[in-house]
């Protein structure tokens, strides 16, 4: 391990060299930034990943069984597990998407799932990201450059191989590919995750191709080739919703491909991640993911949801008001560490203001209690220093199965108060180490 | 019942060559409990090939793509429609019918509207109660709008056309419960396209016309249905081209006498 440390900022500067960078947008400013790597990896024994594998795979299974219901029958409405208002007024809920039946019947195909480890040990799980999420690539690159580095790390250590992960992503687009080249589709270099989207296209010996490289015809995909255009049987695309078909979503998007929707609707192309789950990884609905797997699957939920109170009923708005100060609260259409602040830190005036923005809109605040997760220890000017960390599991799910990468993204707070691991908000990354025993 | 016999056309000018350009149409009227249609046909020019497909509100669209360079772009629809006077369509509740879309909140200057709702029980006379005061305090004056103008806006400046009087009912309705959706379509008499909405009670959809302060009846033919507006664009696309662009509409509906 002492081995792999000394070795850490040659892995940043290779790491800066492949242009690993993590973009941010600040006041309209486009910013690139590095995303700062620390050699100590989280470690995961065998046991412990077993358990937790058990647990994403049950709730990313129910995740898509609730996305096709809420996209056709909406039984789960009907029988009154989620009041309707959550859907219907959810962001993420895209009526345009009623009714389809993505090739395959899957929905999340990669699902970012954030968890975090409490002191007494046990996971719980922040959020479910099923549209886009980002990060694979970060620990990904780094094992490729850690184990050059210091080969004889993992020679000693029972580290269980994450270099699959392009195998799976690709096993995932075949299996719900339409007939045709699989395409990563990005917005371009200005995005925050321009080096993942190019790193996957190579992993999984897929087209990189911008909006313009795509186009409908007769209710096809096709991607513009050299010679002659080729036909797209799935599009990982890496453009959020609103963006993907100027004629169906927003008239402005340029860096939509037009008609991509009716081609989608008509079957000929499976795009991954499905539009429209946005409502399935609402803030709001996480509140009913426990009460989902009980629905679909009839079981308890083997994941723990960090213990949440919806400010739609009355009595957990009670709850919430009663202990202000020991809560954090969450604005559910916000995203990426967005939107998140702690009771204890308004004064009196704001908090009375926010009480009453939350009485005014209840459907929109969700309150959680702080989980006092584990800090794990990163190297600071050659020092070890502990700093708070969270984990983001990846969970793949092919038409015919849903696997946990053995793997994941470990974020850290560089600041030593803060809570908040976003990438966004400027922290760093740990590769995740699963142990083989 | 009557036999009418529509008609619409839609011509796009440019200033210059335009170049992959994709369409989405949203032109054919539908068949309904309400309406038959006996008859239809569907010219482009640019000459391209079609794909016909639906939307999740049901209604029939129609794509294509013109790689091409043309500076102008136009379709005519033409039909018989067998229209029936009951005014019930018996389709099924979408829940997103309860719900304001941006272009159909109303935050303020609706209590007068509320009040002479409450006076009523049943939910149509409370939409038609609306309606009628809104004929009445509402302006019609073309031009004052565009298609983007949300009902807060057209209700503030009081003036507005159909689509705006159809958003604001919409509005009006969501915000008492009543679950309502717009409706873009053609009526006898008017030169360009019409929109009304319909509210659902009792198990059915019964269409209000706002602009005209009466129900629906035989004399209207539907194109589509949405949330607002912006589900019910006729006719989208987006080129490559640095031009400017000229638009005109043509409707014709006439009666014919049943055979």
């Amino acid at each position: 391990m002492q081995d792999l440390i000394k070795y850490t900022d040659n892995i940043n500067k290779l790491l800066a060299r492949f242009g690993v960078k993590f973009g941010i947008y600040k006041n309209n400013v486009f910013h690139e930034q590095l995303f700062p790597f620390d050699a100590i990896p989280r470690v995961i024994t065998a046991s412990e990943f077993e358990e937790m594998e058990k647990g994403l795979v049950q709730r990313v299974t129910a995740l898509n069984m609730f996305l096709y219901d809420i996209y056709h029958e909406q039984k789960i409405i009907k029988d009154k597990i989620i009041p309707e208002e959550f859907v219907f007024s959810s962001k993420g809920y895209l009526p345009e998407c009623a009714g389809i039946t993505p090739p395959g019947n899957v929905y999340s195909h990669i699902s970012g799932i954030d968890l975090v480890q409490a002191q007494d040990k046990k996971w719980y799980i922040l959020e479910d990201n099923l549209r886009i999420p980002s990060g694979a690539s970060y620990p990904l690159i780094a094992r490729k450059l850690c184990r050059i580095a210091s080969p004889q790390t993992y020679a000693t250590n029972a580290v269980v191989d994450n270099r699959n992960y392009g195998t799976m992503l690709s096993k995932v687009m075949n299996s719900v590919n339409t007939g045709g080249i699989n395409v990563i589709l990005t917005p371009g270099r200005y995005n925050a995750a321009f080096f993942e989207h190019a790193y996957l296209a190579e992993m999984t010996h897929s087209v990189l191709a911008m909006p313009s490289d795509l186009y409908v015809e007769n209710s096809q995909v096709y991607y513009r080739a050299m010679d002659k255009p080729q036909r797209v049987g799935a599009i990982y695309r890496r453009i959020s919703d609103e963006y993907l078909d100027p004629l169906t979503f927003l008239p402005e998007s340029l860096i939509g491909v037009p008609n991509l929707m009716a081609a989608y609707r008509s079957g000929n192309v499976a795009i991954i991640n499905t539009p429209g789950n946005g409502v399935a990884d609402d803030k709001g609905i996480y509140y009913f993911v426990p009460a989902m797997i009980k629905y679909y699957l009839g079981e308890d939920s083997i994941t723990h949801n960090a213990p949440t109170y919806l400010m739609y009923y009355q009595k957990d708005r009670d709850y919430a008001l009663a202990n202000f100060d020991k809560l954090v609260f969450k604005d559910v259409s916000e995203a990426g560490g967005y939107g998140v602040f702690f009771g204890r830190d308004l004064d009196s005036q704001k908090k009375a203001d926010f009480i009453d923005l939350m009485k005014a809109e209840p459907r929109r605040f969700i309150a959680q209690e702080i989980i006092d997760f584990i800090d794990l220890p990163i190297m600071d000017n050659g020092l070890e220093v502990m700093r708070k960390a969270d984990l983001r599991a990846f969970v793949l799910s092919a038409s015919d199965s849903t696997k946990v990468w053995p793997s994941g993204l470990t974020r850290f707070s560089r600041n030593p108060d803060s809570f908040v691991v976003n990438s966004s908000q400027g922290g760093g990354f740990k590769d995740t180490w699963v142990l083989s025993r | 019942m009557r036999k009418l016999k529509f008609n619409y056309e839609m011509q796009l000018e440019f200033t210059g060559n335009v170049t992959r350009h994709s369409f989405a149409l949203r032109c054919l009227p539908k068949e309904t409990c309400t309406q038959h249609i006996k008859k239809l046909s569907c010219a482009i020019t640019p000459l391209t090939s079609l794909t016909k497909s639906w939307d999740a509100f049901g209604n029939t669209m129609c794509f294509g793509l013109i790689n091409e360079p043309h500076d102008s772009f136009s379709f005519c629809v033409s039909g018989i429609a067998i229209t029936n006077s009951e005014n019930i369509d018996h389709g099924e509740l979408n829940h997103i019918f309860y719900y304001p879309t941006p272009q159909t909140t109303l935050t303020h200057g609706i209590e007068p509207y509320l009040a002479l709702a409450q006076q009523q029980r049943d939910p149509v006379q409370k939409a038609l109660r609306m309606s009628d005061e809104l004929y009445h305090r509402f302006i019609y004056k073309p031009k004052s709008t565009n298609t983007r103008t949300t009902a807060q806006q057209a209700l503030d400046q009081g003036t507005g056309v159909c689509q705006d009087y159809t958003h604001i009912m919409l509005a009006l309705c969501r915000h008492l419960g009543i679950p309502a959706r717009y409706v873009a379509g053609f009526m006898i008499g008017e030169g360009a396209t019409h929109a009304w909405l319909e509210v659902y009670a009792r198990g059915h959809w019964i269409g209000i016309d706002p602009t005209n302060n009466r129900v629906v009846d035989d004399m209207y033919i539907k194109l589509s249905e949405g949330r607002d507006a912006s589900d019910c664009i006729i006719d989208k696309g987006v080129f490559f081209g640095n031009v400017q662009q000229e638009q005109s509409v043509f409707v014709k509906v006439t009666q014919e006498p049943l055979d």
